[in-house]
């Protein structure tokens, strides 16, 4: 899978679904500064993408560590 | 590849093209000779330099001069020339190689020296010269857009780099927008999505070699800078630091710059608060205010269009009577009590921002297929009643309304349950006005009929009375013949005064005839009581008016006729009555000695003209309007126009 469609398909739906539209904007809009200025491939820059929802104290305290967990588990394999 | 080729022939061309290449290109030719050459010559006798030696600082100074010319790399690459120039000698010609090669390493290290220093140099002045061009650009002005084009016209340069494109975050962390590109490709500047756009940058070809840099002030981000090259570029490593610099003067920058844009915002926010409470204490007729305010809504949002929901007590249902950038047709839509978003505001007496109607649960069918897409409403309230909703949306494009918007669109929705307050208690104001005037016309047309049909016809009776008395021949002396006669002629002066104090009260010839012939009798009274000039004039198509219009007017010029005999001191008097298309407009106008009229009608009972305020209430309850137009020495001018 693509990145973008990773990004359509699956990070952005759910983030809506947990934060709603602004919350997700939010956290997509600094995933994206993370994702262009990392230094790498295109691999190396998605994962910082996902890395920077991940690790965002918002979705932490809101999902919980297992969840946040789960879920840049299954986003980062998206895009091999 | 083709491209690495076809940059570095650019390159090549550029190098060609300058006259110090040729310079140094003639040196070097000149010095291999030199240094090839065997007669071994002492150049000046006085001084202990061999040929040799000289040729060496040439060498050197060529690399020197090659790095004032091309930089660092051109004065390296010299000095590599340089080397492989010597080096034959060393192994073919020198007969003693070993101190040859020590005197080639010896110029390679001291024309290295001196290169690096002034490479170093060099570096640290250009470095100093960009930030010293940038910060004057950073500091010619607020407006970011052209800060931005020409920062990044001199990081290009700098960077040696081909495109680059500068993004800025949006309001509330909700994007990034992209501000200012150079040389991007199409798809990447016309994405509508300022993520995907910056994402897909960074996989364009045109960018394999970037450098992307956050904008940073005070240790938070506002934007990004991205600078790229299809092929690789040495300014795009070795400047990361200088690149660094400038992104943080940016990012402190844009940080000023909105600064300045919130405060000129705030302004903005203001006037338009003023300019709401100016609509609404300036106006108490609902259908100008309710638009205006929504209008001033509107623009200060930045929304497509608004409409004003008000509930109606009648019906029991809302309504949407104020619509604006949306088909008349919606004005005729209903809903009940709670349903859609203005009956949840209502209801809830909350703001709501729905972030995409289409899909909002509580959606009004008519307005998801007018293409309302982001919608935000606020109750119109005033104190504990709930009068309507005010909306603003945008149309087929999702936007966010901050929470600073709907606090200030909060703001004007109380401002405008004032002004319908105002509207109603206003409207019943005139509405027991008008029955108040209603009542005390019918008791004056009561009181004038019985002084007409009773009082008058009993005076006369008396008059007659006494006169066939005081005729009576023979029956009574002289005297008291002569003193009936005197009675007799005294009750005709009573009867006169009363047959006048019941026109006063409510001239029967206005019931039977109109306003027209009312007026003109009021005139001709006038001519023949006080001797004073009055005309009367009647311009345009004449026609009858509603019974209420023509009363009021008739008692208005009654009152101005009235100031004029008292007060005005004038001789001539021209009542003018004019019917033109759907209003009538009547004139008094004296050329009496004239007076300075109060600036607001409020004034006038401080100074004691209510006779002038009767007449301004009276033209206000029948939606009409009523100038004075005086000055002491130039006469007096009473302007009524009403509605007809």
């Amino acid at each position: 899978m693509d990145v973008e469609t990773a990004i359509e398909t699956r990070i952005k739906p759910q983030l809506i679904k947990t934060f709603g539209q602004r919350g997700a904007n939010s956290l997509l809009t600094w995933a994206t500064i993370a994702y262009v200025t990392t230094n790498g491939d295109e691999k190396e820059r998605y994962r910082a993408f996902v890395h920077s929802i991940c690790s965002d104290d918002r979705v932490v305290r809101e999902c919980g560590e297992r969840v946040v967990a789960r879920w840049e588990e299954e986003w980062k394999a998206l895009v091999a | 590849m083709n491209s690495s080729l076809t940059s570095l022939w650019k390159r090549w061309k550029k190098i060609v093209s300058n006259r110090s290449f040729w310079i140094l290109v003639v040196v070097l030719i000149g010095t291999t000779f030199l240094h090839y050459y065997t007669p071994q010559i002492r150049l000046l006798a006085s001084y202990p330099i061999t040929r040799h030696a000289a040729e060496r600082i040439i060498f050197i100074l060529a690399a020197v001069s090659a790095t004032f010319a091309f930089g660092y790399v051109g004065g390296l690459v010299t000095l590599a020339l340089v080397v492989l120039l010597m080096l034959p000698r060393v192994f073919l010609i020198s007969s003693h190689p070993v101190d040859a090669f020590v005197e080639v390493v010896a110029v390679a290290l001291i024309g290295y020296l001196a290169v690096w220093m002034l490479g170093s140099k060099q570096r640290a002045v250009s470095r100093l010269k960009t930030i010293n061009t940038i910060t004057t650009v950073l500091t010619q002005s607020l407006e970011l857009e052209q800060i931005l084009n020409d920062v990044l016209d001199r990081i290009l340069d700098v960077m040696d780099a081909e495109a680059g494109a500068v993004y800025l975050l949006d309001k509330e962390e909700q994007g990034l927008t992209l501000i200012a590109h150079r040389n991007l490709p199409a798809e990447v500047i016309e994405t509508a999505s300022g993520l995907k756009s910056a994402r897909m940058l960074t996989r364009c070809e045109g960018f394999k070699y970037q450098l992307s840099m956050p904008l940073r002030s005070k240790g938070s981000v506002n934007g990004l800078l991205v600078v790229g090259n299809p092929e690789p570029s040495p300014a795009l490593r070795r400047e990361v630091k200088l690149v660094t610099t400038v992104c943080n003067a940016i990012g402190v920058v844009v940080e000023n710059a909105r600064l300045y844009q919130n405060i000129a915002r705030q302004l903005q926010t203001e006037r338009c608060v003023c300019e709401v409470v100016e609509e609404i204490t300036s106006e108490l007729e609902l259908d100008r205010v309710l638009p205006k305010v929504m209008q001033i809504a509107e623009g200060l949002v930045g929304a497509d269009g608004g409409v004003v929901a008000l509930w109606d007590e009648e019906r029991n249902v809302i309504t949407y009577p104020y619509l604006h950038n949306l088909p008349r047709a919606l004005a005729e839509v209903t809903v009940s009590e709670g349903e859609g978003l203005s009956g949840e505001v209502m209801s809830t007496g909350r703001p709501i921002v729905v972030d995409n109607y289409q899909t909002y649960a509580k959606s009004v069918p008519a307005f998801v297929q007018a293409g309302l897409a982001s919608v935000v409403a606020v109750p119109i309230v005033s104190g504990v009643r709930t009068f309507g909703a005010l909306s603003l949306f945008s149309i087929n494009k999702t936007r966010v309304f901050s929470d600073r918007e709907v606090t200030i669109l909060t703001a004007i929705g109380r401002q405008a349950g004032i002004a319908i307050e105002n509207a109603y208690l206003y409207e019943n104001m005139r509405f027991y006005a008008r029955r108040i005037t209603r009542a005390q016309e019918n008791e004056r047309r009561r009181i004038a009929r019985e002084l007409h049909d009773d009082t008058i016809q009993s005076l006369i009776v008396l008059s007659r009375r006494l006169e066939t008395l005081a005729t009576s021949n023979g029956q009574l002396s002289k005297a008291t013949a002569q003193g009936l006669m005197e009675l007799r002629e005294l009750t005709g002066g009573v009867i006169q005064r009363v047959r006048r104090f019941s026109q006063d009260l409510r001239p029967s010839i206005l019931d039977d005839l109109g306003l027209l012939p009312a007026l003109e009798e009021l005139t001709a009274d006038l001519n023949h009581q006080t001797g004073l000039q009055a005309e009367f004039r009647a311009l345009g198509a004449k026609r009858r008016l509603s019974s209420e219009v023509e009363l009021t007017l008739f008692r208005i010029a009654q009152e101005a006729l009235n100031n004029v005999r008292k007060h005005a001191q004038a001789t001539r008097v021209v009542l003018t009555v004019e019917f033109i298309n759907g209003a009538v407009q009547m004139t008094v106008q004296d050329d009496g000695k004239g007076f300075i009229p109060p600036k607001l009608t409020e004034h006038l009972v401080a100074v004691g003209k209510l006779g002038l305020l009767g007449m301004y209430e009276r033209a206000r309850l029948i939606g009409g309007t009523l100038t004075v137009e005086s000055a002491p020495s130039q006469g007096s001018r009473v302007i009524v126009k009403v509605p007809t």
